[in-house]
């Protein structure tokens, strides 16, 4: 076909109505962040001990900070579905901070002498299993979503998927893990989180070239 | 067709935002444009790995269908000139990797969106110069201006009198009649 006709063939369509894209991806995520709070509470469900005055604890900083790293994430994801738009990093770095903060808290509170304990706690392959598993069907339905963008940077935009995700899954998990400890969080949700990014990231690779 | 950079993208930006509201001829308009930056693109990065011209204008339709395809990945508050060359800079290297086996996929630095010589002719321009003695006056001295004396089409408009756009149809008609008359050799490897 001659580039001149295919020019003419594109230039008819001209003005017709757009796809919305935010809004596909929305929809799409939406969907795959209902099935992970389906098998949150099919799977986990929520810990027994659950109190408005636990929201004061430490369990409210764990949901907080997982909270706030899937909406800072979700910006990156957004910006990164489209061609040469900026990704903004401080919503991120402001999360990262805010569990340094956290972290030094419990430092001051409890001490250095049992922070080991602290930091490994009791159910840290659970925390490794679910986070994962819950993340799961958000990452399926981001990637879905992204497609009706242009990312061009595929990689990098499955792993923004990846963190985003990790970080929805973190944030049901939250509810139902008992450890509470900053550090344990620091370590044992970051790993999780980490996976499911990196997994993010081998995914896009392949799934997002368009 | 050599203009600076961001009046080309402004440019483009006044005929984007024109097309979205159903104005076919603006968007005709800069997709034409648009091409005319792409394909001495296209074909540079296609021979470096071996292509024919062929192949480069494939790509260059594979191109502007990306562009169009995506372009609701275009916000109106966003500079028009960096979504477009990311598309153009992704699409093109993506396009010439898969045709030639390549991994590493050398392309001209995108940062510079000024088009370097008028449109590609599709013979050697060994041949041209040497064919141009049978094109008619004013066709042979823009033929002559442009290869020879290495004008840019601004400078031979300005020595013969002429307006810019003239001097693109005189070398565009130059150029259909040489092609005609000799064959529409692909301008390949010695090119």
């Amino acid at each position: 076909m001659q580039t001149d006709d295919l020019i003419d063939a594109l230039a008819r369509d001209a003005g017709s109505p757009l796809p919305e894209m935010e809004r596909s991806i929305a929809r799409s995520i939406a969907a795959g962040i209902a099935v992970a709070a389906l098998l949150f509470f099919v799977l986990l469900g929520p810990r027994p001990d659950l109190q408005p005055s636990l929201m004061m604890s430490w369990f409210g900083m764990k949901a907080l900070i997982t909270l706030l790293l899937a909406v800072a994430s979700f910006q990156a994801v957004s910006a990164l579905a489209r061609p040469a738009a900026k990704v903004p990093l401080w919503p991120l770095v402001a999360v990262v901070v805010l569990l340094f903060a956290a972290i030094a808290d419990d430092l001051m509170l409890y001490g250095t002498s049992e922070a080991l304990t602290r930091l490994v706690g009791n159910n840290a392959r659970v925390c490794l299993t679910f986070i994962p598993i819950l993340s799961a069907a958000p990452l399926v339905s981001a990637l879905l979503a992204l497609r009706y963008g242009a990312p061009t940077r595929p990689g990098l935009a499955g792993a923004a998927a990846g963190l985003f995700c990790g970080a929805v899954g973190a944030s049901f998990y939250a509810w139902h893990c008992p450890d509470d400890s900053p550090l344990f969080v620091a370590v044992w949700y970051s790993l999780a989180i980490a996976l499911v990014t990196a997994a993010g990231a081998l995914l896009g690779q392949r799934v997002l070239r368009w | 067709m050599k203009q600076p950079a961001d009046s080309r993208e402004t440019q483009w930006q006044m005929w984007m935002l024109a097309a979205r509201r159903g104005d076919a001829a603006a968007y005709k308009r800069l997709l034409s444009d648009v091409t005319e930056y792409l394909r001495p693109l296209a074909r540079r990065g296609a021979l470096k790995v071996g292509l024919s011209h062929a192949d480069a204008e494939d790509i260059v339709q594979e191109t502007l269908l990306a562009i169009h395809m995506k372009q609701h990945t275009w916000k109106e508050t966003e500079l028009f000139g960096p979504w477009i060359r990311a598309i153009a800079r992704y699409k093109l290297i993506d396009a010439i990797r898969r045709r030639s086996g390549r991994k590493n996929v050398d392309i001209e630095d995108f940062t510079n969106t000024l088009a370097a010589e008028p449109s590609e002719p599709q013979l050697p321009a060994r041949d041209i110069i040497r064919m141009a003695e049978t094109l008619p006056d004013k066709q042979r001295s823009v033929v002559l201006a442009l290869f020879v004396d290495g004008q840019t089409t601004q400078e031979a408009a300005a020595r013969y009198a002429m307006t810019e756009g003239a001097v693109r149809v005189t070398l565009h008609r130059a150029l259909t009649a040489l092609a005609k008359r000799f064959g529409d050799r692909e301008g390949n490897a010695n090119g």
